[in-house]
């Protein structure tokens, strides 16, 4: 059995390790109630404190008087031995389809596509996500960047499909002001 | 002698940083060495054990790092002993080497995949480590990807790009350099277990967007060509053919060049120094001895171009590769095949080359074979002895015998090193696990100038700091041993001699001389090959160098006749015993002598670092051992068989 | 047995062309075919398993055969995206599933 591709990075919190999985590992998004076995152990007993889903990742924080490089290499053994088990991690909440798509879109958001659209003075933001379809707006210098539009537009539909393969369709609006228009169609024309 | 391991075991300068660097072969680490350390280097070796150690100092501002270039290897699993010596310089728990304070690890972005098991293994020692990432042009040549900042962050651990010749690259390095307990340590070290490896190896990846670069056509297309059955056989020929023209043409004026300096001294030294001695002294040892030895500087230089263009192209590991079934005969592998043609130039760098070898077995058979290849210092010992059993008209067939002889003596040789190598692999006592053979073979790359020009100056310089120390030395203690002790006129003449025929008092000094003693003591282990006491002060000097030979029989002719020492040499007859009168340099006592030179190893600087390499004099002394029994009894067949047929 | 039928295997090799089984050893393989690696034979010395499973011949690692050598051996493989020699007494020792 060949175990899920999965490495630690660490946070701002020494307390916090991010652990990176593939996209679509498991079906669940945010806080987890209850994990399998050893994991689900560690989560009920005092060894860690939380634990939350993002669409690549799962981000473990360790209960206080707990170490990473103490416990870390039990929690990987877990960890690693539960994803192998993803129809038996619980959310704290419900968890719909559109909580999915959501947290997939904002991981979007969060990683390189983001990060370069914000180094050229533009921002995004998630407008809406349910049945399978996604709409951001995209703001700031948006107009001035020569990247904007049908590129732009179809790196962040690719990396989100590749977060969330149902993913129907991704509309692009731009609130630039003073020249929404040519861009807006461009986007549009492209995810309709 | 256990506690002694060189100079570089003494240093413990506290406050400085000592560094050492990890990398699988060929992944760039030499080159980051001496682009981090520039030429400040030094060569010790490590206690017991056959592997040399390579210190350098980097200057960073007005800080000192010390660099510790360790052996290439794939794993910290050790299956040789310089894998053994990467694997107990990181080990914390072995102080007895002295643990760095921190890691460099050159990892090659094009082979990043199976670099990362064996950055895993070193992470897991805890020392704070940087990943130093080179050969990136290469992988965008190649059409791959890798995300820099993401591998940085998967890992947790600093990683630099380096481009070789980026001086920004380096300089970024640098700086790093000297607060290694600044680094960003990993939150977890990886995995031990395989497959949660294998996991973790293949989510760095993913996240660092590696790309795997498309096979690399150009290095495609090229070996589709060098390793074709039919033209890479023909292009390695042909190769061998240009290396040995190559040394031996066009190394050619440029000796002729050296000797006209040399001449021109000694036209001055005849000139301007009227005191005889002073004049002998100067003419005869200094520029007689230590001329004839820096003739062959040319050829050293080019012998060490050669090669290292043809190791940074690549090309040595394919003719590794291509030679590989028939080394297997002698029960080596195709990397000692580097060693011997190494060895060509010069035994040294060949037994310096046979730490390439993963095998200890095979690393010993290699180094008890190589001194028996032809090297550039048993040249001058053979165009003097050539020339004198056979003319320069006469042929074979439609060659030059000159030629021929020269050939033989090199096939008779590689042969010899062959055979040598087959028995020491056989007869080995020392029964370790057998172990793979396994090569990388690593994309076509143009050799870099530098490189290039570093090898060829370390090589040169070696070469005269020899003739500058032993030569010298030895030339000039013959030169007093064959000149003294002085004979007053009264003694002269009371022995028949006239103090005033210059020739004849040269030749009765020569012959009446301290070095004519030992060569006299010496006469009864080599009278059966045909030697006279001249011809063994000529092979006790050469014990230092077999150069010297040349300058001591070039110091005897020319104190017998000082204005035709050439002529005088081919003319020399027996000064006494049952031969006397009779010519010295017969076929049979010339061919006997070249048989001899072939086989003995007449050469204090590959005894010295055959002691450095295995650590022991051991195995120096069995060189040593073997090689002379050999030579003296095929030198006894040679001067008998010759001498019936003469 | 195991080294038995790797020797009878080198032996067969030249004259009878191999029969295309899904399960074969590396040294079985002609050049321009690929494998995925399943295992590493157990008569494989632990030492010579492990380098080879460090130097990328770990199961599931898909490996090419580029080319022989003029003699026949040793053989250039591609695996983990970088070129290796090995001899064929180390390929029969690596198992491979054939690859279309």
């Amino acid at each position: 059995m060949s175990l899920v591709p999965m490495h630690p990075e660490a946070t701002t919190d020494p307390q916090t390790v991010r652990w990176v999985i593939p996209a679509g590992t498991l079906p669940v998004v945010g806080e987890i109630a209850e994990a399998p076995d050893e994991l689900g152990k560690l989560l009920g007993s005092d060894g860690i404190a939380s634990i939350e889903v993002e669409t690549q990742a799962v981000v473990i924080r360790l209960a206080d008087g707990h170490t990473w490089s103490g416990t870390g290499a039990r929690v990987r053994d877990a960890l690693g031995a539960a994803l192998h088990h993803p129809d038996r991690w619980r959310p704290a909440g419900a968890v719909t389809e559109d909580d999915l798509l959501r947290a997939a879109l904002r991981d979007v958001l969060d990683g390189p596509v983001g990060d370069y659209i914000r180094s050229h003075g533009g921002e995004v933001t998630i407008a809406s996500a349910h049945d399978r379809q996604a709409e951001v707006h995209m703001a700031g210098a948006c107009a001035h960047c020569p990247a904007a539009g049908f590129t732009l537009h179809a790196r962040l539909e690719s990396e989100l499909r590749a977060r969330f393969p149902d993913l129907v369709e991704l509309r692009a609006t731009e609130e630039c002001g003073r020249t929404a228009g040519p861009t807006w169609l461009t986007l549009r024309r492209r995810s309709a | 002698m256990s506690g002694h391991c060189g100079p570089a075991a003494t240093r413990t300068v506290t406050g400085t940083n000592r560094l050492a660097l990890v990398g699988s072969p060929n992944s760039g680490k030499s080159t980051l060495f001496n682009a981090l350390t520039g030429l400040r280097t030094k060569t010790g070796n490590y206690p017991g054990v056959t592997v040399a150690r390579y210190e350098g100092t980097a200057r960073v501002g007005e800080h000192e790092v010390v660099i510790e270039d360790l052996p290439g290897t794939y794993s910290l699993d050790p299956i040789s002993p310089d894998e053994q010596v990467v694997a107990d310089v990181l080990d914390p728990d072995n102080p007895e080497l002295g643990t760095p304070d921190a890691i460099l690890v050159t990892i090659d972005a094009t082979t990043l995949r199976r670099s990362l098991g064996l950055l895993a293994q070193v992470m897991q020692t805890g020392l704070p480590l940087c990943v130093v990432l080179t050969f990136r042009d290469e992988l965008t040549r190649r059409g791959g990807t890798l995300d820099v900042a993401a591998l940085r962050r998967a890992l947790g651990v600093p990683v630099i790009g380096v481009t070789s010749g980026s001086r920004n690259d380096l300089a970024q390095l640098q700086s790093m350099l000297l607060d290694p307990a600044a680094w960003e340590r990993p939150v977890l070290p990886p995995p031990t277990d395989p497959s949660q490896r294998r996991a973790w190896v293949e989510s760095l990846l993913r996240s660092a967007a590696y790309e795997v670069p498309e096979a690399d056509h150009r290095t495609r297309r090229i070996d589709a060509v060098l390793l074709h059955p039919l033209w890479g056989t023909l292009v390695f020929f042909a190769t061998m053919f240009a290396f040995f023209q190559i040394i031996f043409t066009v190394a050619a004026p440029l000796q002729d060049a050296v000797q006209s300096v040399f001449d021109w001294l000694g036209t001055l030294v005849t000139d301007y120094v009227s005191n005889p001695l002073l004049a002998g002294f100067l003419g005869n040892a200094l520029i007689g001895g230590v001329g004839g030895v820096v003739v062959f500087l040319p050829q050293i230089a080019l012998l060490f171009l050669m090669i290292s263009v043809l190791e940074g192209s690549g090309y040595l590991s394919r003719a590794a590769f291509l030679m590989d079934r028939i080394m297997a005969k002698a029960g080596l592998e195709g990397r000692a095949f580097v060693a011997l043609l190494s060895s060509l130039a010069c035994a040294i760098p060949g037994i310096m080359a046979t730490r390439s070898l993963p095998s200890a077995k095979d690393r010993f058979a290699t180094m008890m074979a190589a001194p028996l290849m032809t090297c550039s210092a048993r040249l001058t010992v053979y165009v003097l002895l050539t020339g004198l059993l056979v003319g320069p008209g006469t042929t074979v067939g439609p060659f030059g015998a000159q030629g021929v002889v020269m050939f033989a003596l090199y096939l008779l040789g590689a042969v010899s090193a062959m055979a040598t190598a087959w028995v020491f692999k056989r007869f080995s006592s020392r029964s370790g696990p057998v172990l793979p053979f396994y090569m990388e073979m690593p994309s076509y790359r143009m050799p870099r100038p530098r490189t290039v020009a570093e090898a060829m100056w370390s090589a040169c310089k070696g070469f005269l700091q020899k003739v500058g120390r032993i030569i010298l030395l030895v030339t000039v203690a013959l030169w007093l041993l064959l000149s003294l002790p002085t004979h007053s006129d009264a003694q002269l003449r009371s022995a028949g001699v006239n103090p005033a025929d210059r020739t004849a008092v040269s030749a009765y000094e020569v012959n009446h001389s301290y070095a004519a003693g030992i060569g006299h003591a010496m006469e009864p282990v080599f009278e059966p090959l045909g030697f006279d006491w001249r011809i063994n002060v000529g092979v006790l000097g050469s014990l230092s160098a077999r150069e010297v030979f040349v300058a001591t029989l070039g110091q005897v002719a020319a104190a017998q006749n000082p204005d035709q020492p050439a002529k005088t040499l081919a003319h020399m007859t027996y000064t006494d015993g049952p031969h006397q009168g009779q010519k010295l340099f017969t076929p049979a006592t010339t061919a006997a002598l070249l048989v001899f030179f072939l086989y003995a190893l007449q050469c204090m600087s590959t005894i010295g670092v055959m002691r450095r390499e295995t650590g022991s004099w051991r195995w120096p002394a069995v060189a040593f051992g073997y090689m002379f029994v050999l030579a003296w009894t095929m030198a006894f067949l040679t001067h008998t068989v010759v001498g019936l047929l003469a | 047995m195991l080294s038995v039928q790797v020797g009878e295997r080198q032996k067969a090799d030249a004259s009878v062309p191999a029969v295309p089984a899904p399960d074969a050893r590396l040294a079985d393989l002609r050049p321009g075919t690929s494998g995925r690696v399943t295992a590493i034979d157990e008569a494989v010395e632990p030492s010579t398993a492990r380098r080879l499973f460090d130097l990328g011949f770990a199961p599931g690692a898909e490996v090419t055969v580029l080319r022989k050598a003029p003699l026949g051996d040793p053989v250039v493989f591609q695996v983990a995206e970088y070129e290796v020699a090995l001899r064929r007494v180390q390929a029969a020792g690596i198992h491979v599933r054939r690859m279309a």
